[in-house]
């Protein structure tokens, strides 16, 4: 089933949670990897992801086509993610401190990170990145999403999406040479 | 780049708990339904508070409706009545301004109607200046 096919489904009377299901069931790992990608931890992801749906379910009905189906529910999941690590940035930090400072501590603690050294090392370099350099690395080069879809989703144009992923590569580049001079 | 995919790309380096994926749409779908009465309380506890001031304002309507309009009409009385003085003293005005426009008075009116409208100690200072 289309995801306008769904979309229809959910407008029509009865139909919603059945609509709302597939729609969750087809979404809900991207949208897992995706704000997981973001924030790090698994329990942070988990509670994100809920309100996503809920704002998805909330908004579902207002849905106008103006863009994709997926990059709209993308848009809600970057915000919320975003959101909350601001919030959070906020409660442990107060107005000072950085989110890499907290993304590292995050990703040190998290007891389903599994990568290897090296998983770890190109973990950081991102965490290096700016908030809008490590969105569009993680959308390009984790979820292969086209630039077309990562402008709709970010809002942003085509020719500053592939200058910024450019810069990011760069930047990763560089800090995996210091930390791994075999790279 | 290509050195850089083929050591880190394909490769996810995170993972979740055991059946999370399984029992999630089912986690979820609860969320709504509690975030749907959530929404239902939260719209009858914002109207609550302006019930009582709709109750107020109705009461204080009914109060002015009802009970207040004798002393309504005759502070409209009085109303009217200093409109109608405030107009009569216009016309007036005007009359006296019609009068006053051919009026061409000699100095010796004008000094009688002095001394009939000014005291003898007035008339002292302005002879003093």
């Amino acid at each position: 089933m289309e995801d306008k096919e769904i979309i229809e489904l959910f407008h029509l009377k009865g139909e919603k949670e059945k609509a709302f299901r597939l729609l969750v069931n087809r979404y809900k790992e991207r949208l897992y990897w995706h704000i997981r990608k973001i924030v790090l931890n698994h329990e942070d992801t988990d509670d994100i992801l809920q309100n996503v749906f809920v704002k998805i379910w909330q908004g579902l009905s207002e849905f106008r086509y103006e863009a994709k189906l997926f990059t709209w529910m993308y848009r809600i999941a970057t915000n919320e993610a975003i959101n909350f690590l601001n919030e959070k940035k906020r409660k442990v930090f107060g107005n000072s401190g950085e989110i890499t400072t907290l993304l590292e501590n995050t990703l040190e603690s998290d007891v389903y990170f599994n990568g290897d050294s090296i998983q770890q090392e190109l973990q950081r370099a991102i965490l290096h990145l700016s908030e809008r350099q490590r969105l569009i690395f993680n959308m390009k080069y984790f979820d292969d999403m086209s630039y077309e879809d990562i402008a709709e989703v970010l809002e942003v144009a085509i020719g500053t999406l592939k200058a910024t992923y450019h810069n990011a590569v760069k930047k990763i580049e560089e800090y995996l040479k210091i930390a791994d001079p075999s790279f | 780049m290509e050195n850089f995919d083929s050591k880190y790309k394909m490769k996810n380096p995170f993972s979740v708990p055991e059946n999370y994926f399984d029992e999630l749409t089912g986690r979820i779908e609860k969320r709504v339904i509690v975030s749907k009465q959530r929404s239902k309380v939260s719209v009858v506890n914002l109207v609550k508070p302006y019930i009582g001031l709709v109750a107020i304002f109705l009461l204080a309507l009914l109060v002015v409706q009802g009970i207040l309009p004798h002393v309504t009409d005759s502070s409209k009385m009085l109303m009217k009545e200093g409109e109608q003085t405030m107009v009569t003293t216009m016309e007036y005005d005007e009359e006296k301004l019609e009068f006053n426009v051919g009026f061409n008075p000699t100095g010796e009116e004008i000094w009688e109607y002095l001394s009939t409208e000014v005291d003898d100690y007035e008339l002292l200072y302005a002879d003093l200046f």
